[in-house]
């Protein structure tokens, strides 16, 4: 293995790239015709265009992808996280034309690809899932057998359902009837079968998943977990690591779990097993497998001080565990990592597109930034809006906390808005503080709204707007003054004042 | 250079912006004459401003594109972020005083047109469908009235600010 084809862009296919300078192997990258002068193109050794913007025509095209590693002669593809990166045809394509696949094995996760036989494959490994079961016997006595397996609160679905169509939520048995009854009538209406069953409900669940990592020699590890509980939507916005309300027994028991399920479907390189954990019962259960590089990766990184992509790289060229992670993996001190995108909160988290005519990340001590863009960069309008993620260590959580706070306070993006405030408002939140949060905590907590989005502008950004009134910035910055030729023929914005207006905290 | 400035909570202040060594003096004045501040701005070779007032010198940051201005600062407080985007309101406004612009929040496609020019739409109404990333952002009426205009059709690329559709305010109509 020698040279390594990214099949990404943005943010990750720059880590990516770093990964592979690391061990000395050149990173080819891919890009869309939107994407042609982007940082991730930037940063590589060799880039080669792979279709039009559309993603469907370029990064999820391929057919051209592996014309871009024959002809630079790539014999590696890392395929990031989204796009391709759990595509099975696509993984066997890459092994049928003779290259190394940077990630599982097309035969280890197609037995996981649907939720019902990953659930299968999580109890033959001895992995805990929620207690389900099926409906057979609508008999009053059948249906309240079955529930006192399963336990309250529940849901009954309909088996052939999706959506959450038909969904009932039971808190007692003497709600369970009704339920049932209401389920089977809008399941046989909606679905054509009145088929259903019941499972447990986890009221303030936590999200809690498990890194592993697999060689090609049968050895399979945990690296600790990462909670992800504050979600907007099932969008992840916070992560950590890690997981403060956990005890060291809890801890191992759901560490094990994550291991076991990847040894149990043999899988190499690196990946997440994801669970709930039930704060009140202190149990976990199956949720998934993440069979790629997460995006909230490097919260991993910075607590076990292991790079996870040199890792795959490792792995993908054949080496051991026992040399790659030489005298074990523990955990030290806490990180926090939270996603930049370019949205506007206050208005209904609409993507934003256009030019970052300024951009500063912060370069303080213990923070990371892993960003897809610089000053100057086009955000364009076809992909994923994340701009970059940012990540604190500390020694313990709050010091963490207190960092990432601090970083995004001297972070600056203008060209587009950004969710930073809302994020500032999220950390300084004492639910937050305090770590009670759960996974519907966000949206119960704000629903659509955005927090921390109005705040004013101070005295130093008023006279810096007048300062901006007086022609500087228009005569010396580039990027600036070509969009300001281009505006209306104005030769003095400032003719009258009150035709501004603060438009919302960027 | 003199200007009358309005800060967004309405206090104005008359500017007089004097070209000094390394920048511009600022004078500051309210009309009544009571309160008047004095700013020596710089602007650091990396493009950043350092405002000093009374020997004390403040940084910030300032981007302009055709819509807004970009502003950066500590003196948002703690917990806020630094960065205040101000935005060009355009000059055209209904017999109430608002903007008769429905603008587009972000730059996108256009997938759908809802409206007419001349129909009549209530509160709420949607008038037309952007979409950008996968994502579908529905503009509605923010308030009862008549599309005046519509300047948009489906399937059109639009830049986030554009106006959409110009919407005569329900006063104007009835």
């Amino acid at each position: 293995m020698h040279k390594v084809l990214i099949a990404n862009r943005g943010e990750i296919a720059v880590r990516i790239a770093r990964g592979c300078r690391v061990l000395g192997l050149r990173a080819v990258a891919v890009y869309s015709e939107a994407d042609a002068l982007a940082r991730h193109v930037r940063v590589a050794d060799e880039a080669v265009c792979v279709g039009p913007p559309e993603s469907a025509l370029s990064y999820l095209n391929a057919d051209a992808i592996l014309a871009a590693a024959k002809r630079t002669g790539a014999d590696a593809i890392h395929p990031g996280y989204g796009f391709l990166s759990e595509n099975v045809a696509f993984m066997r394509a890459v092994q049928a034309a003779g290259l190394i696949w940077i990630g599982p094995p097309a035969d280890a996760i197609e037995p996981i690809q649907s939720k019902t036989s990953a659930k299968a494959v999580a109890q033959a490994a001895g992995v805990p899932t929620a207690p389900s079961a099926i409906l057979d016997d609508l008999s009053d006595a059948g249906i309240q057998a079955a529930a006192r397996l399963v336990g309250f609160p529940l849901l009954v679905k309909p088996q052939d359902g999706g959506g959450g169509k038909g969904m009932q939520r039971v808190n007692q048995m003497a709600e369970l009837r009704s339920a049932v009854d209401t389920a089977r009538r809008i399941a046989k209406s909606a679905f054509g079968s009145d088929k259903l069953f019941i499972e447990r409900y986890v009221e303030n669940a936590r999200h809690v998943e498990v890194q592993v990592l697999g060689d090609t020699h049968g050895t399979t590890v945990h690296c600790f977990e990462r909670e992800c509980s504050v979600q907007r939507r099932h969008q992840k916005v916070i992560e950590e690591s890690p997981c403060t309300i956990l005890t060291a027994a809890e801890r191992e028991a759901i560490c094990e779990s994550g291991r076991a399920f990847a040894a149990q479907v043999g899988y190499v390189g690196a990946g997440t097993v994801e669970f709930l954990f039930d704060p009140q019962r202190r149990e976990h259960y199956f949720l998934e497998m993440n069979t790629r590089l997460q995006v909230e990766h490097p919260v991993s990184e910075a607590v076990i001080g292991v790079d996870l992509v040199v890792a795959q790289l490792r792995i993908a060229r054949g080496e051991k565990l026992a040399d790659i992670l030489a005298g074990g993996v523990t955990q030290r001190g806490h990180a926090i990592e939270v996603r930049v995108y370019a949205e506007d909160p206050a208005n209904g988290y609409a993507p934003q597109a256009g030019t970052l005519l300024r951009v500063r990340w912060s370069d303080a001590p213990f923070v990371r930034v892993d960003a897809g863009f610089e000053g100057g960069d086009a955000v364009p309008m076809y992909y994923d809006p994340m701009l970059a993620k940012i990540i604190a260590w500390g020694r313990d959580r709050e010091e963490a906390r207190l960092r990432l706070m601090a970083a995004l306070r001297e972070t600056v993006v203008h060209g587009v808005l950004t969710n930073v405030p809302m994020l500032l408002a999220l950390l300084a939140e004492p639910t937050f503080v305090a770590s009670e949060v759960h996974t519907g905590w966000l949206d119960v907590r704000y629903g659509n709204e955005a927090p921390g989005m109005g705040s004013a502008a101070g005295t130093t950004a008023m006279v810096a707007l007048a300062v901006a009134g007086q022609g500087g910035p228009l005569a010396t910055n580039g990027a600036a003054s070509s969009a300001a030729a281009a505006g209306p023929a104005t030769t003095d914005p400032w003719s009258a004042l009150a035709g501004w207006r603060v438009g919302g905290a960027a | 250079m003199k200007r009358i400035f309005e800060s967004p909570d309405s206090a104005r202040m008359e500017l007089v912006a004097t070209p000094s060594p390394g920048g511009l003096l600022l004078s500051w004045s309210a009309p009544d004459g009571k309160t008047s501040l004095e700013i020596q701005a710089r602007r650091a070779p990396n493009g950043d401003w350092l405002l000093e007032h009374d020997g004390i010198t403040r940084p910030a940051q300032v981007s302009i594109d055709r819509q807004s201005v970009w502003v950066s600062s500590f003196d948002a407080g703690d917990d806020a972020s630094g960065t205040v985007r101000f935005r060009r309101v355009e000059a055209k406004r209904g017999a109430t005083g608002v903007d008769l612009g429905v603008r587009s929040p972000m730059t996108g496609r256009v997938v759908a047109v809802h409206v007419q020019e001349g129909d009549r739409v209530e509160k709420n109404q949607p008038l037309v469908v952007v979409e950008a990333m996968k994502m579908e952002h529905v503009l509605r009426a923010p308030r009862a009235g008549q599309v005046r205009k519509v300047a948009c059709q489906a399937g059109q690329l639009v830049e986030g600010g554009a106006e959409l559709v110009e919407l005569l305010d329900a006063i104007a109509v009835t």
